[in-house]
Parts: structure tokens; C-alpha cells; sequence
């Protein structure tokens, strides 16, 4: 046999070996998510914390870190007023992480109004929501921490609702339901409105169900100050910090909550760049708790096997996205590998597209659930243009991990925080012309979004300062 | 003392929880959605199960007629485009499928289309590197669809006396497409059999798609075979993604998102356009 002979065919052994164990590792997460849906779909929720709501109200602290965010400050803030929660213990941090625009203007001017907001201003650089929160705790008084991003808006009760898991000791941080309300802005922003749905209505609730597992999110939840503490405080240097606290927290033997009943509604990417970028920060962030906390997974007293086994597999998510790559390349090896070797990798090919069938299975059938259960048949029909979702976000998590080893490798950082583009034109909540800021009835405009209809004062205003 | 009861499920779709009559203005207010699910049965699974067995094994045992009805399907799709025939061949798939017969298509030497090839070649390249830059969101897609032209050019380029005639396409055609046919039905089951308000319907959609899962095969592998008749071994690669693993996840999907949206309807009931 000749020495190109010899090469060849090492070459398709090893394609045939890369194709087997890809195979084997998206079979794997094919299982897992198939299970969550079919879990999801058929079982009823094992508890509803929400059902605690009002019950016991701790001291709260909501944190709103912000940087440039004159677009959507005023709405967080107008609707964290409107919160059914008694103000006499509760404590809105607004957090100004070194903006250049009119944020500061618009938290003080909300701050000389309202005792219940109080702000803390970070100059210099922007440092990061992680960097944000860590510097502005010291200012905050209560005993449960919720974090909230600018551009959500928060439902009346939905503070009750997020504080009420806490009643169980055992719980150290909870989540709660973000559901985007931009959803006619773009193609894409329906596309990730799906894909949340399925992130938090399937796989959020079942794996809070079965495994006691759920994830932090980073906002639209929080975490009890003493839990905060014993699990070393928020991390500066983490790109994502809810991953990186949702670790420690499980190590430590806390538990999260995920309540799906506390919806709230968030602003997805319109556009596909600020996808990206945001989706390079989760990539980067996530893969770094892995390698940070691997270890600590598998050596937690605190987890059974199943639990250890859920967090590695939550933990190597991404992971799937080169492993699908490799099975791609795998397959064009032995596509091009001569006559021979294609009619006889024909089956194994197959073999793949079967798996692969399987596994974006999984995934459409966590989509489809989430649909059915919504209830939201438009979206049901988007379902086949997940496929370009699917495509382009593998490509992009590809690159964002090339990026983090590349960087891992020459012994730098995860890589600098971005913040997410916001697409709201202006805000939602207009002050009036007597400077007041009446809740307005909120009427839903095609693109998805909510614009006030004016002189619908709600109850805010007879809480306002010196009234 | 702990106490047990047994309560039946609501079915939205066939019972109302309002006697027939009564002018209500809402005949029942729906869960939230946080709350929702829909009970999977032992009689759903089964019937799934059962569904997705019998197809698998019809299409085991019958392997031979299908095979020859897809081959003439595509046959007779070649003849009714006017692509010529050179007759037939018998074609051995593998030692556990039947052996069954494939039209013979003349397909060019490299050398012989050369010219309008390649510039078929560049015309495609030309509107793939177009979508790359003017759709971000088709971006991955199209980079590996461009990969697998320049890969199949380099091929052609280094290797010119490499040939794939139609027979040797067919034959890793139905391979291909035969393990899908197997594997389709319990996928399938998983995926329509559950969350249908009827499991019948879910079954029906179950037989339906596998079905034209076997016509949508030829109508490809026609189509594959034209161009190639036309085109040469240059766009093998393309062909065999874009028209195979690709449409059968999207026939899945869309079948998939159709049969929801019903289901959705049937649940739930429609809404109205202000309720998003």
C-alpha cells in the first residue's frame, strides 16, 4: 500500500471516529432535551412558589445597573414605581455605570421625586454589569437582592411574586419568566422570542421539576444577601455573572427557584450584529464558569449525580455548536474521500442525518411545546425559520469560542463586557407637561411595542414626594 | 391521613365545561400559561409507538415496491422533462436493502461543459458571497454551502478523471434517503403523536408525512439527476446538502410548525388579533 494510500485512509478513519463521538455527544443532548420537552408538556408544575405571593415581604433591594440608557431608564424606573410592593421596604438602587448620555439626568430627576429610588454613580470606564452591582451592594439595606436590566419592564406584582420562593430557606436566588415584547420589531426578534419561550417555559421549568436546578438569569431575579455572601459576593472579572453565581450557589448547596408565573418583558435584539455581540458575551462568559467550575461541580456534597451530570451538560451547552462543525467537516472528508469511501460512509452519513434530524429535533420540539403551551400560533409557524437561527448561531458561537481559547491560551480574560444595543426609539413613559408621570393606559402598537394613551393617571401619583 | 383524588383532565377541544345553551360570553377561562400542560396517556404513547412500528415495518418489508415505485416516479419525471435516458441498470444497494433499478443519465465529462460550467460556477458563487453580505442571518448557511463549492471545484480541478455516474448518485441517493424513511416515524410520533388534541390526527399526520417523505425523495432525486445531467460532478456535494439533509429537516419542519398552528387553534382556541 502507498504512502497517499496510507494517509487516505487514517484521514477517513479519523473522520469516521470524529463523526462517532459528535454523534454520540449530540445524542446525548438530544436526549436531555427531548425529555425536558416531553417532561414540560405533560407534567404538571411540581410547586408554584408564586402562590406564596404577598404572603412575606422582606426588605427587598431591586438593582438597575445602566449604562446608556437614556432610551429605557424612564420606563424601568416608572414601572418599578407602579410594583404593588410596600415601599417601606423596598429600596430601588439605580445604578449609572459611567454613562456619557442623559441617564443620570433622568435617575435624579426620578430620585428628587421619590424617596424609594436611590442612586449610586460609577465614573470613569464603563465597568460592567458584574463590576456595577459589586460596587453599588454596599449602599444596599435589604435582605433579598432582585436585579433588573434597563430595558425590562416589570409587572405590578411581579416583586411579590420573585420574593415569594424565598420563604423556603433552602432557596438562595430565584428567576423569573422574560418574555420579549418586541416580537414584530424583526425576523430575528421572532426568532428569539421562540427561542425564550423555550428557554424558560420548557427548559427553565423542567429543570427546575426534575432536577431542582433552575438558572439565574441575571435579571428579572435575584439572590438572598446572606447566600450572596456565603458564595464569595458578585464577580468583577465574570462575564456572565448570573452563570458564574448560579455555580457557586449550586456548589455551596442553595437551590434556585424559577417561578414561571412572573413573567416580564424584555427588548431582544433587532438585528442580527448585536445578536452576535451578545451572544460572543454568553459564549465566552458560560465557557469560562465551565472551565472555573467543573471541578466544584463534581465534587459538591451538595448535588446527586443527576444534578452534577444536568449542570455539566448546562454548563458544556455550547459545546454542541463545534461538535456540530465537526460533523459537518467529518462528513465532507468522507464525501471527498474517493468512491470507495463514499458509498460505504453513505450509511454512516445517514447515520448522522438521523442524529442530526434527532437533535434539532429536540430543539424544535422544546420550540413547539413552548408555542402550543403559549398558545401562540403565529409563532408556531415561524418554526421553520429557526432553521437560519440555528445555522447562524452556531456560527457565531463558533467564532465567540475560538475567540475565548484564543485568549485563554495567550493568558488574558474572558474578554471586555458590551453592553446590548437597545431598539426602543424613545420611551414608552412620556412625562407630561406638569411633570407628572401618571401611569398611562398602555396600548399595543404593531410592532409589538406599548405606547400611552395620556390622562390615565394611576395610583403612582398620590405617592409621589411630599403628596 | 393523607387523601387522594382523582380528577379527569379538562379536553378544551371536545368538552365544554358550560352546558350547551348557556349564553355565556366565554364557555371557559384558560389557565395561564405558566400552569398549562397536556396530559401524555399510556393509550397516546402506545398509539404513537404502535404507528411509528407498523410504518417502520411496512416500509421493512416492502422495501423492494417502494423502492421500484420511487424509481419510476423519477423515472417518469426524467421523461416528462425531456432529460434523456440511456436505459436502466440494476442497482445493488447493500446486502440488506433489495436490489432495484435506476434510469441511466448521461452525464458530461468535465472537459465537455467546461466552459459554461464554470461560469454557472461563478454565477452561484457570485449570489452566495451577495446573500453572505446582504442577509447576516443566512451568513453560516451560505458559508457552508460556499465551502462545499470550493471543495468540490478543488476536487474536480485536482482529481479530473474522478467520475460519479448516475448510477453510483442513485445508489448513495437511497441509501441515504432509506434510513430516513425508517427513521422518520418514531420521530414523527414524538413529534405529532403528543400534543395533537386528537391522537388520531397525530397518527394521520404521522402516515401522511411518511408518504410524501417517499414522492418529495423522487422529486428531488430528479431533480438532482437533471442537474446533473446538465452540469457535470461539479455541484455533487451542494446537491446532495441543499436537496437532501436540508429538505427533509425543513419538510419535517414545516409539516412540524403547520400541524402545531392547528393544534394551537384546536387547544386554545383562536385568537383575536389584539391578543398578539
Amino acid at each position: 500500500m502507498g504512502k497517499a494510500a496510507r494517509m487516505a485512509g487514517i484521514v477517513v478513519a479519523a473522520a469516521l471516529a470524529v463523526l462517532t463521538i459528535t454523534s454520540a455527544v449530540l445524542l446525548v443532548y438530544a436526549l436531555r432535551h427531548t425529555s425536558f420537552a416531553l417532561w414540560r408538556l405533560s407534567a404538571a408544575p411540581q410547586s408554584d412558589p408564586s402562590e406564596l405571593a404577598g404572603f412575606r415581604l422582606p426588605h427587598l433591594t431591586v438593582f438597575v445597573p445602566m449604562h446608556n440608557e437614556e432610551a429605557v431608564a424612564e420606563d424601568i424606573l416608572h414601572a418599578l414605581l407602579e410594583c404593588d410592593y410596600d415601599w417601606d421596604r423596598l429600596q430601588i438602587l439605580a445604578i449609572n455605570d459611567a454613562s456619557s448620555d442623559g441617564t443620570q439626568a433622568i435617575i435624579d430627576s426620578f430620585r428628587s421625586d421619590f424617596d424609594v429610588i436611590q442612586s449610586v454613580t460609577l465614573a470613569g470606564e464603563p465597568h460592567g454589569k458584574a463590576a456595577a452591582l459589586l460596587q453599588a451592594q454596599p449602599y444596599a439595606s435589604g435582605d433579598i437582592y432582585l436585579v433588573f436590566d434597563a430595558d425590562y419592564l416589570p409587572g405590578r406584582s411581579l416583586l411579590k411574586m420573585l420574593v415569594a420562593p424565598f420563604a423556603d430557606p433552602h432557596v438562595g436566588a430565584v428567576m423569573g419568566r422574560v418574555v420579549p415584547h418586541n416580537t414584530g420589531g424583526s425576523i430575528l426578534a421572532s426568532l428569539l422570542s421562540l427561542e425564550r419561550a423555550s428557554g424558560y417555559q420548557t427548559v427553565q421549568q423542567s429543570r427546575q421539576d426534575l432536577f431542582g436546578l433552575a438558572q439565574f438569569g441575571g435579571t428579572v431575579g435575584g439572590v438572598r444577601a446572606s447566600a450572596l455572601a456565603a458564595a464569595g459576593g458578585w464577580k468583577a472579572d465574570a462575564l456572565t455573572e448570573d452563570t458564574d453565581l448560579t455555580c457557586r450557589l449550586l456548589i455551596g448547596g442553595w437551590r434556585i427557584a424559577y417561578v414561571n408565573r412572573a413573567e416580564c418583558y424584555e427588548e431582544v435584539p433587532e438585528r442580527w450584529p448585536a445578536r452576535e455581540r451578545q451572544l460572543e458575551r454568553w459564549v465566552m462568559g458560560h465557557t469560562d464558569c465551565l472551565h472555573r467550575y467543573w471541578r466544584g461541580v463534581l465534587s459538591s456534597p451538595f448535588l446527586t449525580r443527576f444534578q452534577k451530570a444536568d449542570a455539566l451538560l448546562m454548563l458544556g451547552a455550547y459545546w454542541t455548536a463545534p461538535a456540530i462543525v465537526c460533523a459537518w467537516l467529518s462528513t465532507l472528508v468522507l464525501f471527498f474521500g474517493g468512491q470507495e469511501t463514499l458509498i460505504a460512509a453513505a450509511p454512516i452519513a445517514a447515520l448522522l442525518t438521523g442524529f442530526q434530524l434527532f437533535a434539532n429535533q429536540a430543539t424544535f420540539l422544546e420550540l413547539g411545546t413552548a408555542a402550543l403551551l403559549d398558545g401562540s400560533r403565529n409563532r408556531a409557524l415561524l418554526l421553520p425559520l429557526t432553521l437560519l437561527n440555528f445555522f447562524a448561531s452556531t456560527g457565531a458561537i463558533c467564532r465567540a469560542l475560538v475567540r475565548f481559547y484564543v485568549r485563554r491560551w495567550q493568558g488574558a480574560g474572558p474578554g471586555g463586557w458590551n453592553k446590548t444595543e437597545r431598539s426602543r426609539p424613545a420611551p414608552l413613559f412620556q412625562t407630561g407637561a406638569d411633570g407628572g408621570r401618571g401611569g398611562e393606559l398602555l396600548v399595543r402598537e404593531a410592532r409589538g411595542l406599548y405606547r400611552p394613551v395620556r390622562d390615565k393617571r394611576l395610583w403612582v401619583m398620590g405617592r409621589r414626594r411630599g403628596e | 391521613m393523607r387523601v387522594r383524588a382523582r380528577t379527569r383532565e379538562w379536553e378544551p377541544s371536545v368538552q365544554s365545561p358550560v352546558p350547551a345553551g348557556v349564553p355565556f360570553r366565554r364557555t371557559f377561562i384558560y389557565p395561564h400559561r405558566s400552569f398549562r400542560r397536556l396530559p401524555l396517556t399510556s393509550g397516546r404513547i402506545a398509539l404513537g409507538l404502535t404507528a411509528a412500528f407498523l410504518l417502520s415495518l411496512t416500509f421493512w418489508f416492502f422495501a423492494g415496491h417502494l423502492l421500484d415505485l420511487h424509481q419510476a416516479t423519477v423515472g417518469h419525471l426524467l421523461a416528462w422533462t425531456g432529460i434523456p435516458m440511456r436505459g436502466w441498470t440494476q442497482l445493488v444497494l447493500s446486502s440488506w436493502l433489495p436490489s432495484t433499478s435506476t434510469p441511466l443519465i448521461p452525464i458530461p465529462d468535465m472537459v465537455e461543459v467546461e466552459q459554461g460550467l464554470w461560469l454557472a460556477f461563478l454565477g452561484l458563487m457570485l449570489g452566495l458571497l451577495y446573500l453572505h453580505h446582504r442577509f447576516p442571518l443566512l451568513r453560516t448557511l451560505v458559508f457552508f454551502c460556499i465551502v462545499l463549492l470550493l471543495a468540490s471545484a478543488g476536487s474536480v480541478v485536482l482529481r479530473p478523471d474522478a467520475r460519479l455516474d448516475s448510477a453510483s448518485f442513485t445508489k448513495l441517493w437511497l441509501r441515504s434517503e432509506y434510513l430516513v424513511w425508517l427513521v422518520l416515524p418514531w420521530i414523527s410520533a414524538l413529534m405529532f403523536v403528543v400534543f395533537q388534541p386528537r391522537a388520531i390526527t397525530g397518527v394521520l399526520w404521522i402516515a401522511g408525512l411518511q408518504a410524501y417523505a417517499v414522492v418529495f425523495s423522487a422529486l428531488r432525486l430528479a431533480l438532482c439527476l437533471g442537474i446533473l445531467h446538465y452540469s457535470g460532478t461539479l455541484f455533487v456535494p451542494l446537491l446532495w446538502f441543499v436537496f437532501g439533509l436540508l429538505a427533509i429537516v425543513t419538510l419535517l419542519l414545516v409539516a412540524y410548525s403547520v400541524s402545531l398552528a392547528a393544534a394551537v387553534d384546536r387547544r386554545w382556541g383562536r385568537r383575536r388579533a389584539w391578543q398578539g
